[in-house]
């Protein structure tokens, strides 16, 4: 019983691994789309 | 086959859905076949559903940048898809081991960070701040659908750990420290020994601040009294706050006693004379403390009150009077406590949090239709909106050292000073009522220390504050994995480094030229002092800020200031409603010393007002209304209007409507005719102007008797015909033509087809305008016109 524990124990953790890595990939996302965002406003104000 | 239910049911272990679906049947030991294989269903569910998420997640980030043009990293989004290939793996890898064909991993390869306390020195990755995003709320995580006891079958993984989504410990010291202290190389990363020109580690050459580069940061906010919250008592209330209404009341009962002085005499009273004389006595007690009631008086009224003893009735009123005027100073120094402790400066002090007031960067969000103020508005705008008016805003409150939202997130500025209205713990929606009024719930200072003290991990909170005074003006920035704040994220593009560099400097420079010391903000929510920033995006700080420092610190521009920024703000005429200029016209006013009532608005705001508005001259004063030279003005914003609000000579008017109907060629569906005086309508020049425009469908029918109005309508109806415009057909082919064509009686309306179709000159008319086509009226009075050439 303690090996099935365990797996799944195992099993778990590296799945709440790869949610916190598809956080931090999501978060890198929109923080460069609002990089690209925060460009396209300066050329703007560049341009006035 | 032991397993605890209870285990089972909080997803601990092996969730088996036989075990918790059935009776106790279902709980007798089972196979490990049949173990494994819910295990493996189970684990299947949960890679399933993980790469469900991942796809969403991806999905709706990329609609977003779709709707933005903008591009996503083509790496960032393959890494994102190799997760759920290494969910797979995972997978496969719990049946290996469950099946016994592997070994067991090393302990190592499956320990998670999260599964046991968070310990590193670095917070994990703060949350998802997008000014693109309508509603900022904080990071949630896009897998947190488990909050209610999980169900194994539900498709959905289990509880993420409780670690997982506990507030990360803030910024240790050291890193603080080392953020401070320190400066790392930009080529290796390695510490720097003070002053050394070359790095030890890797021998690149140490870029120095250029001067220019070091931010002066002196605040050029006014030095302020933080008033203590002390709850007075009664009799000190009466002396502090109702000083006159004491001294009246102390002056009505010398009056009182002088008045029956005469009508007492000696030895005529009892026991119950001595208990009022007492009394008396201690009412006159109360009273002697005011200075302007001499002690001579004050012993004089002492004497006074011991005659009072056979008239109880008199006492009775004074007593009853005294007695609420206490209840009055009581209540007055409540409500003066209670705003003393809802106060943004008292508020942060008590509860260790800042309030802020975030700005949207996305500038069709920024003023959206719950704000007073135009989108022709820029940032700097709105800066010295705030500073000059100190408008009724919208505000959040963090902790510092905590993960909570702010409304748009990236620049904000930091309040000092201000009176709390009141707070919810989510978005409001609240809505200006005029410059110094927003709508939202009104809390009591309990009920603020309540939400403002909460250091959980949360999206923004709304505060209403009234009269804002702004302590400095802060920036976000990131933590990278050395443990420096970074205020852009560096790319392989040197020219791009620079542009985000300027980006950032831009804020900086923005807020010192509005004498607000710079800040920066770290994710999770302290407060410095900013230096600095490199090439690289490196941001240096200096101090930390606190909320007592921010409470107790200079905040607000001094009141000369505020007017120079207040005046240059008027003239740009940017609030939606007039009555908001006019509010902020008596601001300006008042805050240099001038009478309100004094303020009146000029043509010129009015007409500007009328540009931004498509007219709304339904809020414009009479005298304006009735001004032939300003209506002549205003109506290029809106004709139609502009002749329905006008005063009623200039209705009259030939030459204004002249102009009218010059300026409204193009429409007919707004006619100027009906909103005509009546008297004017039935005028045969006026309505001939009218026809001349096109606005003939709500002509006066008894015009229609006048041959040569009748004509220039028949004239006009044969123009509308005009096959030319719309018949496509070949030679010989006819179409069908509805004439249906009636005027106004008073609001009905009468029929003038019959009139028409039997006027002997129509289809003569019509023959001869359009040669190539024949008209004739069938015996449903339609007209037939069948094409000839």
């Amino acid at each position: 019983m303690e090996k099935y524990k365990q797996a799944w124990e195992k099993f778990q953790n590296k799945m709440n691994d790869l949610r916190k890595r598809q956080k931090e990939i999501l978060l890198r996302i929109y923080n460069k789309l609002d990089q690209q965002k925060i460009e396209i406003i300066r050329k703007k104000l560049q341009s006035k | 086959m032991n397993l605890e239910k209870s285990k089972i049911e909080s997803g601990e272990i092996l969730p088996v859905k036989a075990e918790k679906e059935a009776s106790e049947e279902a709980q007798v030991e089972k196979e490990p076949k049949v173990i494994e294989r819910e295990m493996m269903e189970n684990s299947k569910k949960e890679v399933g559903s993980f790469k469900n998420e991942s796809k969403t997640s991806l999905e709706e980030v990329q609609k977003k940048a779709a709707e933005d043009s903008l591009q996503i990293d083509e790496e960032d989004k393959k890494e994102l898809e190799g997760l759920n290939q290494e969910a797979e793996s995972a997978g496969e890898e719990l049946g290996a081991e469950i099946s016994g064909k592997k070994e067991q991993a090393s302990k190592e390869e499956f320990s998670s960070p999260f599964s046991k306390k968070y310990e590193g020195p670095l917070p994990p990755p703060p949350p998802l701040i997008s000014p693109t995003s309508k509603k900022f709320e904080g990071w949630t995580p896009p897998i947190s659908k488990t909050n209610k006891e999980w169900d194994p079958n539900s498709g959905f993984p289990p509880p993420i750990p409780k670690e997982y989504i506990t507030t990360p410990p803030p910024l240790p010291n050291e890193v603080i420290k080392k953020v401070e202290k320190t400066k790392l190389c930009a080529k290796c990363g390695a510490e720097i020994i003070s002053n050394a020109k070359f790095c030890t580690e890797c021998g690149n050459k140490i870029e120095m601040p250029k001067p220019k580069e070091i931010i002066k940061k002196e605040s050029a906010m006014k030095e302020r009294t933080i008033q203590n919250p002390k709850l007075l008592s009664k009799k000190e209330a009466s002396k502090k706050l109702l000083a006159e209404e004491r001294k009246k009341l102390a002056e009505e009962i010398l009056t009182e006693r002088k008045k029956n002085r005469g009508e007492i005499g000696d030895g005529r009273y009892g026991v119950l004379a001595e208990m009022q004389s007492n009394e008396a006595n201690a009412m006159a007690e109360r009273f002697s403390s005011n200075k302007k009631l001499s002690e001579q008086n004050a012993q004089e009224e002492r004497g006074n009150l011991k005659q009072l003893i056979d008239n109880s009735e008199g006492l009775h009123e004074i007593r009853k009077k005294i007695e609420e005027h206490y209840t009055k100073a009581d209540e007055i120094a409540k409500n003066k406590f209670e705003s003393i402790q809802k106060t943004v400066e008292q508020t942060m002090i008590r509860n260790n949090a800042f309030i802020v007031h975030a700005f949207l960067l996305d500038e069709r969000l920024r003023h959206n239709e719950n704000s007073n103020i135009s989108q022709r508005a820029t940032l700097e705008d709105d800066i010295d909106i705030l500073l000059s008016l100190e408008p009724s805003i919208s505000t959040s409150s963090v902790v510092p050292g905590s993960r909570q939202g702010l409304w748009g997130g990236r620049i904000g500025v930091v309040l000092g000073g201000g009176d709390i209205k009141g707070i919810v713990q989510t978005d409001n929606g609240t809505v200006t009522g005029g410059i110094k009024m927003r709508d939202g719930k009104i809390s009591s200072s309990k009920e603020i220390d309540e939400k403002v003290s909460d250091k959980g991990e949360r999206g923004y909170n709304e505060l209403v504050v009234n009269n804002p005074e702004v302590f400095g003006f802060f920036q976000n920035v990131q933590i990278d994995k050395s443990g420096n704040m970074i205020g852009f994220e560096k790319t392989s593009s040197e020219q791009d480094n620079k542009n985000r560099k300027e980006d950032f400097l831009r804020y900086i420079d923005l807020a010192i030229q509005k004498g607000m010391p710079p800040l920066i903000m770290t994710p999770d929510r302290r407060l410095f002092e900013f230096s600095s920033i490199s090439n690289e995006g490196i941001v240096s700080v200096g101090a930390e800020i606190t909320p007592e420092k921010v409470a107790k610190g200079k905040a607000g521009l001094p009141n000369e200031k505020r007017t120079e920024i207040g005046e240059q703000i008027i003239t740009k005429n940017l609030f939606r409603k007039i009555k908001d200029q006019k509010e902020a016209k008596e601001i300006v006013a008042e805050l240099s010393g001038k009478e309100k009532s004094g303020v009146e608005l000029s043509q010129e705001e009015y007409l500007a007002y009328a540009r931004d508005n498509q007219g709304g001259f339904h809020n414009f004063p009479k005298h304006l209304l009735e001004n032939k030279n300003f209506m002549l003005k205003a109506a290029q914003f809106n004709p139609v209007s502009a002749y329905e609000y006008a005063g009623e000579i200039l209705k009259k008017d030939m030459e204004f409507i002249k102009h009218i109907y010059s300026l409204e060629k193009k429409s007919v569906a707004n006619s100027i005719y009906s909103l005509m005086p009546d008297e004017l309508k039935k005028n045969e020049g006026v309505a001939s102007l009218a026809i001349e425009n096109n606005d003939f469908e709500n002509i006066d029918s008894t015009l229609a008797d006048s041959p040569a109005v009748w004509e220039k309508i028949v004239d006009k109806k044969i123009e509308q015909i005009n096959p030319n415009k719309w018949f496509s057909g070949n030679i010989g082919e006819q179409r069908y033509l509805d004439l249906y064509f009636s005027l106004k009686k008073g609001f009905s309306s009468v029929d003038m087809t019959e009139k028409l179709i039997t006027n002997p000159n129509f289809i003569q008319k019509l023959d001869n305008k359009y040669p190539d086509y024949k008209f004739e009226i069938d015996e449903y009075k339609r007209l037939l016109i069948t094409k000839m050439a």
